[in-house]
Order: structure tokens, then C-alpha cells, then sequence
């Protein structure tokens, strides 16, 4: 394979610029460095540590986001893109970010007494509780007699 | 190469520039604009993956830390590579299309194909191998597991219902993944078709080998991220 060099305002006539072949070889030498990496990485001892634990983890993912970027800049070509085109690739990522805000909804499950979550078994399988038709204050007096429905184990 | 001369401006667009685009940048940067809308798509429909498998892993994290152990860290870093390497021969194919050199561009895509091939075939040896220990989607998942018990003691205080979370996730993943490398081998072959056949299409406008060129580089990218999550982390 020949090693072109860079050909500006190629013999096609458009006016994309072509990329030296030692461009995409570098980005991919980068990346199989990144990978070793983190395999050899992975092979370290944790043990118990939470702290080495944590550390680990943060390493391979960010050793893995820079394996990311490298090949969404330089293989996909966005790093030489027009901004809508880098615009477009960065709020796909950022809406991945975004995502896990709604992590909250699953850390705070422990503030509140969420059976379903806790034990694991969906909430559907587990035993209802007594029904009380007026807990608390109600905003409207309660005009007629609501019937309790008979409950799963007769409580 | 036959050119039409653009109305008024005197400059002349070449032939496979449509008539609502100014020029070929335009046009260029409007399929781009195009294959990237459709890759965010892709990102929504991993991304979802990812936070279920997040939201497991920190909920039942010591029980996952014990699972990822059954998985094989070398076969998994030899499929990364795999791929990187095909992402790598579809980019010099891509910039192979830009030069407009038929040859070169069926010898990387034929090189792409191969690493995707081999990529599949180290998948399947990774399934089976867990198949044929009992480890399956569906009822007859087999826990406590005998097989892996031996290797990794640890196994026996994970309780059945994390396990097959664990897997569900892992099968889910990766064989979505696989599907998705699947669609690249067919794409990716009918692109090669199309040049090999000197189809106007391809050999006159480099973009649709851009295109086919920046979905493989997501299927790459989606394993960049699940090898680590997988494979690596826990340890």
C-alpha cells in the first residue's frame, strides 16, 4: 500500500481534504496502547480496598473515554467536521451524561419505605397492606360509605 | 466527469451533487449531519443498556464484582482488538473511497469484514462455552453452578436471582452488539458489491463509504465501552 502524503484540493475536483495514511495508523497504535493498558491494569491486585476499588474503576473508564474520543475524533472524522457536525456528535453523548441523573430516583429509594426495591421481589408480588380510605386530612367530606375491598390475607 | 453548471453562479457542481445543495460541501455535510442523527439514535438505545447494567452493579455490587469473574479477560481483549483494528481498515477504506481507488477500498473493507468475521466467531466460543455450563437465558439457567463453582468459589454466596440479572444484562448487551456487527458485515458487504461493480454511487461520491464507515466506527465504539464494563473493571 502506498504511504500518500496528505493531498490538498485532491485531482476529484471537491474540496474535502485527505488524511495521510500515518494519521489513522498513530489514532490506532494510541488506542491498542490504551487497551493494554487497561487489561494490565486490570490484572493489579484491589483486594478489599474500597478507595483501590473505586480508583480502578475510575481509571478503565476513563481510560475507556479516551479510547472514545480518539476514535470519534480521528476515525470518524470529527475533529476535521463542520460544528453542526460536532455539535450533533456531542449532544448524543452529552444526553448519555444527562442520563444518569436520573440515578437519583434510585439512590433516594432508601429515604422512603420502598418494599419492592429493598427485597428485591416486585412490588406486585408482595402482600398488600390494610386498605384505609381516609388517611389523614382529606380536602372533601366523605359523602357516602366506602366499601373496604376484601384484602389478600383477611387482615 | 460530467458537471453541471450551477445556475447563476457560474461555478460548476459535480454530478452527483443533488440540485437542492449549493455545492458538494453542502451536500457532504448534510448526509454526515444525517448518519450522526441516526448514531445518536444508536447511543439513546445502548445508553439505556449501560444504565440498567449501572444501576444493578452499584445496587448488587459485590455479588457483580464476583460475576465478572466467570467472564474470560483475554478472549474479550482479543475481540477489542479485533475491532479496533477494523476500525482502523474501514477508515483507510473510507480514505481510500476519497482518492477514488476502487482497489484500495475493497482490500480494507475486505480486511473489515474478516476482523468482523473473526470478531463473531470468538463471540460464539465465548457463548457456548457459557451455554454448555448451563449458564442460558431462560429456565433451565443453572444455579449453583458446577462448573464455574470449581474456578471461583466465591460463586456459592451469590444468590440465583443476581446471576441471572447479571446475564440477562451480559446476553442482552452483547448480542445486541452482535446484531448491530451483524448489520455491519451485511452493509459492508453490499458496499463492496457496489464497488466492485463500479456503481456510480460509491466511486463517484466518497460520503456513502463515510456513512457506512461511521456506523462500524459506533459498533466499535459500543465495545470500547462494554469490554471495560464486562470484562475489566471489577478486579
Amino acid at each position: 500500500m502506498s504511504m500518500n502524503a496528505a493531498t490538498h484540493e485532491s485531482h476529484n475536483g471537491s474540496s474535502h481534504h485527505v488524511h495521510p495514511q500515518s494519521m489513522y495508523f498513530k489514532a490506532f497504535i494510541v488506542l491498542f496502547v490504551l487497551m493494554v493498558g487497561t487489561v494490565l491494569a486490570s490484572y493489579l491486585p484491589v483486594g478489599d480496598s474500597a478507595i483501590a476499588s473505586f480508583a480502578m474503576n475510575v481509571l478503565a473508564l476513563t481510560i475507556a473515554c479516551l479510547k472514545a474520543i480518539t476514535v470519534i475524533l480521528y476515525f470518524m472524522g470529527v475533529k476535521f467536521s463542520t460544528r453542526l457536525t460536532q455539535m450533533y456528535a456531542a449532544c448524543g453523548f452529552l444526553w448519555f451524561t444527562l442520563m444518569f441523573i436520573t440515578f437519583c430516583d434510585y439512590m433516594t429509594r432508601s429515604w422512603e419505605p420502598t418494599p419492592g426495591w429493598e427485597s428485591g421481589i416486585p412490588a406486585n408480588a408482595l402482600p398488600r397492606g390494610p386498605y384505609l380510605p381516609n388517611q389523614g386530612e382529606t380536602m372533601l367530606p366523605n359523602l357516602r360509605e366506602v366499601p373496604t375491598p376484601p384484602t389478600r390475607d383477611g387482615r | 466527469m460530467a458537471s453541471i453548471p450551477a445556475q447563476g453562479h457560474g461555478n460548476v457542481k459535480p454530478a452527483h451533487v443533488h440540485t437542492q445543495f449549493e455545492n458538494e460541501e453542502q451536500q457532504n455535510e448534510s448526509y454526515i449531519v444525517g448518519m450522526w442523527s441516526f448514531l445518536v439514535t444508536e447511543v439513546m438505545f445502548f445508553g439505556a443498556l449501560f444504565f440498567s447494567y449501572a444501576l444493578y452493579r452499584w445496587k448488587y455490587q459485590a455479588d457483580f464484582y464476583v460475576l465478572h469473574e466467570m467472564l474470560d479477560r483475554v478472549m474479550g481483549a482479543v475481540n477489542t482488538s479485533v475491532l479496533l483494528f477494523s476500525s482502523l481498515a474501514v477508515a483507510l477504506a473510507v480514505r481510500g473511497a476519497q482518492l477514488k481507488k476502487k482497489k484500495t477500498v475493497l482490500a480494507w473493507l475486505t480486511v473489515t469484514q474478516l476482523c468482523a468475521v473473526t470478531f463473531l466467531v470468538i463471540k460464539y466460543f465465548e457463548w457456548t462455552k457459557k451455554f454448555k455450563a448451563g449458564i442460558v437465558l431462560g429456565p433451565s439457567f443453572v444455579w449453583p453452578n458446577p462448573t464455574y463453582l470449581e474456578e471461583i468459589p466465591a460463586l456459592a454466596k451469590v444468590p440465583e436471582g443476581h446471576a441471572q440479572l447479571f446475564y440477562s444484562l451480559y446476553f442482552g448487551m452483547t448480542g445486541l452488539h452482535a446484531i448491530h456487527v451483524i448489520v455491519g458485515i451485511i452493509v459492508i458487504g453490499v458496499l463492496m458489491i457496489m464497488w466492485w461493480k463500479n456503481n456510480r454511487l460509491v466511486t463517484e461520491d466518497y460520503i456513502p463509504t463515510e456513512m457506512v464507515g461511521l456506523y462500524w466506527h459506533f459498533v466499535d465504539l459500543v465495545w470500547i465501552f462494554l469490554f471495560p464494563l464486562f470484562y475489566l473493571i471489577p478486579r
